[in-house]
């Protein structure tokens, strides 16, 4: 797993208290039952435990896992 | 009938303090007359680093569930927990019940302060990026009581009651009465607290509110003694269910005590020093009395408020001895709790039921008979079994607010 794929997954997991088997690449954010105040804390999170900026519409309603995953760990790069 | 004579019963108990998790463990180690009061870690650096703390509660213990945890100020969350417990308690399921006919009032002093002091540091240090999108919900003071109702399902009439460290009784006295008006069936109701911090800590030291004994931690709450300094700040949480009398009998659900009379009155004087006359605390006791239909006469046991600062112990001490002749029994919780500021009026009541309920009353830490400079039947060292039919429950309040619970037995 992926220093980003490990932070997500552990933000989700500990933070968000999300089941560890509902967290696929294709899950959206909003299947996991986050609302937008907790977007707004997951980015926040994110934010911090990678120290890269995460922008609203990367963690949005509709943005998957994977695609979260994806998008930072492009800015990683 | 008047309605204020309608009798309301107290029919389930939560509690989270210094001395334990849970109801059980509250009353036990309040019984052990032993102050909880130690050196905090966290107020380190602070003129008085002195705290009585919840013990670490263990995973399961601290549950919320269903991802919410993150977005709740530990007040509410205290609240939370100690109403679960306090609704199992009284034998009712919220997956049954008719949540429309549910209120649910919760008093809280300083409510999310501690997490808005830790968001200025973070919005300090990286600005406003920074600053978490739960700071709203986990500061504002009606959120205790907002997330007991959701986690309820509770739909009935829902708010929060803020007088300071009266905050607690003040919830009670608000819930009986929409109950009284025939507002609700069900009322949950107490007081939460969940702020000490290096900032509000030093507060109270400031003010010069807080004991100094930084080298004694276990002797520094010392309610009613010649040689009393100040309090010791504290946390948790008190959730009691109020049921009228008729409701509670129908079901046959076991009663603690009845809240048969509630007084609530104003100095009007200072808005951190207690009258020194203690008339205005004295009309609240009176004005409960009437309620419930008694005189001074009628009260067997007091506990007291009793934060163990020079001047609330005495003009508390005074209004005993000069209004209730009968030299009731006087406890104060505080020397085991230390004072968790706006749960300490529902704790205290959740005490003073059960001591009605199970005719003992605890003994008062840090206090012996020679060291007791008042005229009072103060109880030291060890609990006192006493059959109790009516008790008072003192909580006063900065701001000058007066509040006193009477509950009596259910015989």
């Amino acid at each position: 797993m992926s220093p980003v794929q490990t932070a997500v997954t552990a933000v989700l997991t500990q933070k968000f208290e999300v089941s560890p088997e509902s967290i696929r690449p294709e899950a959206t954010l909003e299947s996991l039952d986050l609302d937008s105040l907790a977007l707004a804390e997951l980015a926040l999170a994110l934010q911090e435990e990678l120290g890269v900026p995460v922008a609203e519409e990367e963690a949005a309603k509709n943005s998957t896992v994977g695609g979260l995953v994806a998008a930072l760990n492009a800015k990683r790069a | 009938m008047p309605a204020s004579r309608t009798p309301v019963s107290v029919t389930g108990l939560g509690l989270i303090t210094p001395a334990g998790v849970g109801r059980e463990e509250t009353w036990e180690g309040v019984l052990s007359g032993r102050s909880r009061a130690d050196t905090d870690p966290e107020l380190k650096g602070c003129a008085v680093d002195l705290s009585c703390r919840i013990p670490v509660m263990t995973p399961e213990q601290a549950r919320i569930g269903g991802g919410k945890a993150w977005r709740m100020g530990r007040f509410s969350q205290l609240a939370v927990l100690a109403a679960r417990e306090a609704v199992a308690d009284a034998g009712l399921d919220p997956a049954g019940w008719d949540g429309a006919r549910v209120a649910v009032v919760i008093g809280s002093g300083l409510a999310g302060a501690m997490h808005l002091e830790d968001q200025t540091l973070r919005h300090h240090q990286g600005g406003p990026d920074l600053v978490s999108p739960a700071l709203v919900p986990m500061l504002i003071s009606n959120m205790a009581a907002g997330e007991v109702s959701l986690d309820l399902g509770a739909h009935g009439p829902s708010m929060a009651t803020e007088t300071a460290c009266a905050s607690g009784a003040s919830a009670l006295a608000v819930a009986r009465q929409l109950l009284l008006a025939g507002l609700c069936d069900i009322a949950v109701a107490g007081g939460t607290e969940a702020a000490v911090t290096p900032v509000i800590a030093s507060g109270f030291q400031r003010m010069g509110a807080l004991s100094t004994r930084v080298d004694e931690p276990g002797a520094a709450s010392r309610p009613f003694a010649a040689d009393r300094d100040g309090f010791v700040i504290s946390e948790g949480a008190a959730v009691l269910v109020l049921e009228r009398e008729a409701d509670a009998l129908a079901r046959g659900q076991r009663r603690y005590a009845r809240l048969a009379g509630v007084g609530q009155t104003s100095d009007a004087y200072h808005p951190t020093a207690p009258d020194p006359r203690g008339v205005h605390a004295e009309a609240a006791l009176r004005v409960a009395l009437a309620e419930a239909g008694l005189g001074p006469v009628d009260v067997d046991h007091v506990n007291a408020h009793g934060t163990s600062t020079l001047l609330n112990d005495l003009t508390e001490a005074e209004l005993i001895g000069r209004v209730l002749r009968r030299r009731p029994s006087v406890t104060a919780a505080k020397g085991v709790l230390g004072h968790s500021l706006g749960a300490a009026g529902a704790i205290e009541a959740a005490l003073t039921a059960l001591t009605v309920h199970r005719s003992t009353v605890p003994p008062i830490a840090n206090l012996t008979p020679d060291n007791l400079p008042f005229d009072l039947d103060c109880v030291t060292g060890a609990p006192r079994p006493q059959r109790v039919r009516a008790a008072v429950s003192h909580s006063f309040g900065f701001g000058g607010h007066n509040v006193v619970l009477l509950f009596t037995n259910e015989d």
